[in-house]
């Protein structure tokens, strides 16, 4: 462990913050190398949550396997809690490592097929209890992501992919953790489910108290669930702040690109608005301005 | 004008309890110059049913009803039945007046073959062309698809195009014979928003300026709200409810379509709560595979015993959602796995859905 540092420590709200990430940089190596994340800070308050939305490519995948160490950080720092999250690759964590969890996009490979749902969802518990938190069993968790309490038997080809997210956010809450990184948990879903596992996830963050990243490319979702908002395009925020602010009132010419090719299922048969190839180059643009936003009175 | 009617098209497959339908009954009439989109979710049928269009299912796979495809010019004879259509009379439809594309464009195009090969190949062998016409051909539409730089893209691999312009080449392959019928099967799920944006116009330009008839099978309410001029809905191979764009989205009239329709973020459907809560809960969890099949009398959810219909609305802020359907009709039914010997431990590490992993011997080395 670590000391804290003053950033670590460092509050906006007056609550000591749960994730405090400064200034990570990700690079790949290649030829060219590629910086996949270029100095990315943020920080999340217990029961906070925080969406990082951009296109893919735009390392905010990266940015979420450096923050809970399965990606080497090649600069920068990340606290959970004030301890260091040392990097570990796909290595077991220690016991002061498990307070951060992270949910996958495709709940068909992050959980085992050939154990049952139960068993899986103890390993969380059992991690929890190691930590020295409260134990709980696993037909409640399965119970509170809307499962039936005797599904814990059955393995998880008999479900859903709905259903078998649901599994995976029970598995990751069991542990208990103060702070969730969900990488694209709703995008492998159907269209009618995505909304109602995100408000899930959401709900259940905020009612154990953790902070919760959570990484999408789907805006409209995004604005559902996050109180924050960080657009990332090319490895950096462009701009960020309060959810209902960045999206009524986008000031960054990428988030307004991003805003505007949204197709709104109004029925009024109105194309998206496609990005010209030279905007692009206004979107590395850097606007002070845009990161941090307040919101609008 | 009908480009291609589908009849009562009903698709059965031979499984070890019988013949089972996956799709029963689908009338949809594609008008020409429009674009008809047909939504559901996944293993609503919507796939299967482009499929058929082309002939394309496998084998085991019974086909009865209709798919007519009207000649291009109406003064020139009969409409072609594809539904046991032989293989010569197919070998002249697929790719040549029915075209498709796929999802993910990585996939559909050949990674070894250049560009320039997979379009003109295609030309050369269905319009006869020789080498130079079919260039020129290949140039042309790349510059209709947008592709910048369309000569120096003929030389160049799939690889090295990003994915929205590697869809554009694949739209580009589809429309080389200038087909009447364009399947399109979820053709911007794998793209970015703003990609997603550039593809859509493309199609409306085409299909405005061509005459190009579209099947656009999509799961995205938004993206159909765009580009469709028609909306079929289908859930467990059956139409839910079809007619013109803005009708189905301002005044859809199955509960389906409306449950479909409230489940999008920013939903602009007012619902009395109660039915959507049920719907809702109908709609958030379809049953998996093995089970849908059974699934076509889609029972009232509020009859179930885990069903919720306890008319809470949707609210976000609220633990307790609306969508605790979570016995699904004939899962207490499925046979235990006994095969699968459950063994803790046994398989844990990397494919665990979380990070953590309790603490234990390994702790010693976390450090590295």
């Amino acid at each position: 462990m670590s000391d804290v540092t003053p950033a670590a420590a460092g509050t906006l709200s007056g609550v000591r913050d749960v994730l405090t990430a400064v200034d990570v940089t990700v690079d790949y190596r290649g030829h060219p190398p590629v910086r996949a994340v270029d100095g990315v800070s943020v920080s999340i308050a217990p029961g906070e949550v925080v969406a990082l939305v951009g296109e893919s490519g735009c390392g905010k995948s990266s940015f979420a396997r450096a923050v809970v160490g399965i990606e080497k950080r090649s600069g920068g720092t990340v606290h959970l809690d004030g301890a260091d999250v040392p990097f570990l690759g796909l290595r077991r964590r220690g016991v002061q490592s498990t307070g951060i969890q992270m949910v996958f996009q495709d709940p068909n490979s992050s959980l085992n097929p050939r154990r049952r749902v139960a068993d899986q969802i103890n390993d969380g518990i059992r991690t929890a209890v190691a930590r020295g938190d409260a134990s709980s069993s696993a037909a409640d968790w399965l119970e509170r992501v809307g499962l039936a309490a005797d599904a814990g038997r059955r393995y998880p080809h008999e479900f859903s992919g709905g259903q078998k997210q649901r599994i995976a956010i029970a598995r990751a809450l069991a542990a208990r953790p103060h702070m969730l990184v969900a990488d694209e948990p709703i995008s492998a879903l159907d269209a009618s489910t995505q909304t109602a596992v995100a408000a899930l996830m959401r709900s259940l963050s905020l009612e154990a108290g953790a902070g919760m990243l959570f990484i999408s490319h789907d805006l409209s979702v995004v604005r559902r669930i996050a109180d924050r908002t960080l657009v990332m395009y090319q490895g950096r925020i462009v701009e960020s702040g309060h959810t209902e602010t960045v999206w009524q009132n986008p000031i960054h010419p990428y988030t307004q690109a991003l805003l505007a090719a949204i197709p709104i299922p109004d029925g009024a048969g109105r194309l998206p608005l496609a990005p010209l190839e030279e905007h692009r180059a206004a979107w590395t643009q850097v606007i002070p301005e845009a990161i941090d936003r307040e919101l609008a009175a | 004008m009908n480009s291609l009617t589908i009849e009562n098209l009903t698709i059965s497959v031979a499984t070890s309890s019988g013949q089972r339908e996956i799709v029963s009954g689908i009338d949809i009439t594609l008008e020409r110059g429009r674009i008809h989109g047909l939504a559901g979710e996944s293993g609503s049928g919507k796939t299967m049913t482009a499929l058929a269009v082309l002939n394309l299912l496998p084998e085991r796979a019974q086909l009865t009803g209709s798919i007519r495809l009207a000649p291009r010019d109406t003064t020139l004879g009969d409409p072609t039945e594809i539904v046991g259509a032989s293989k010569r009379v197919m070998g002249a439809i697929r790719g040549r007046r029915i075209a498709m594309v796929f999802q993910d464009p990585s996939t559909s195009l050949h990674p070894q073959l250049s560009i320039g090969q997979q379009l003109t190949d295609h030309v050369r062998h269905h319009l006869g062309l020789n080498k130079r016409d079919a260039t020129a051909r290949a140039v042309e539409l790349l510059t209709r698809v947008r592709v910048p730089n369309p000569e120096g893209a003929l030389k160049r691999y799939p690889h090295q195009f990003s994915g929205g312009q590697r869809q554009r080449i694949a739209i580009a392959v589809a429309l080389a014979c200038d087909p009447e019928v364009l399947l399109a099967d979820e053709p911007t799920t794998a793209l970015d928003v703003t990609v997603q944006a550039g593809v859509l116009q493309l199609l409306r330009e085409l299909v405005d300026e061509t005459n190009l008839t579209v099947l656009l099978v999509t799961h995205d309410l938004g993206v159909m709200s765009a580009v469709a001029d028609e909306v079929t809905i289908m859930k467990a191979g059956r139409i839910v409810e079809s007619g013109p764009r803005q009708r189905i989205f301002t005044a859809p009239e199955h509960e389906y379509t409306r449950a479909l329709l409230a489940a999008l973020p920013g939903s602009t459907v007012e619902e009395d709560a109660d039915t959507l809560a049920q719907q809702l809960a109908a709609a958030a969890e379809l049953p998996d595979d093995a089970e849908r099949l059974d699934d076509t009398d889609f029972p009232d959810r509020s009859e179930l015993p885990d069903a919720p219909g306890d008319g809470t609305p949707p609210s976000l802020s609220d633990a307790d959602l609306p969508i605790g359907s979570s016995v699904l009709p004939g899962q207490a039914d499925l046979p235990d796995v006994a095969g699968f010997p459950s063994r803790p431990g046994s398989h844990r590490a990397e494919s665990s859905a979380t990070l953590d992993i309790s603490d234990g011997p390994d702790e010693e080395r976390t450090h590295v």
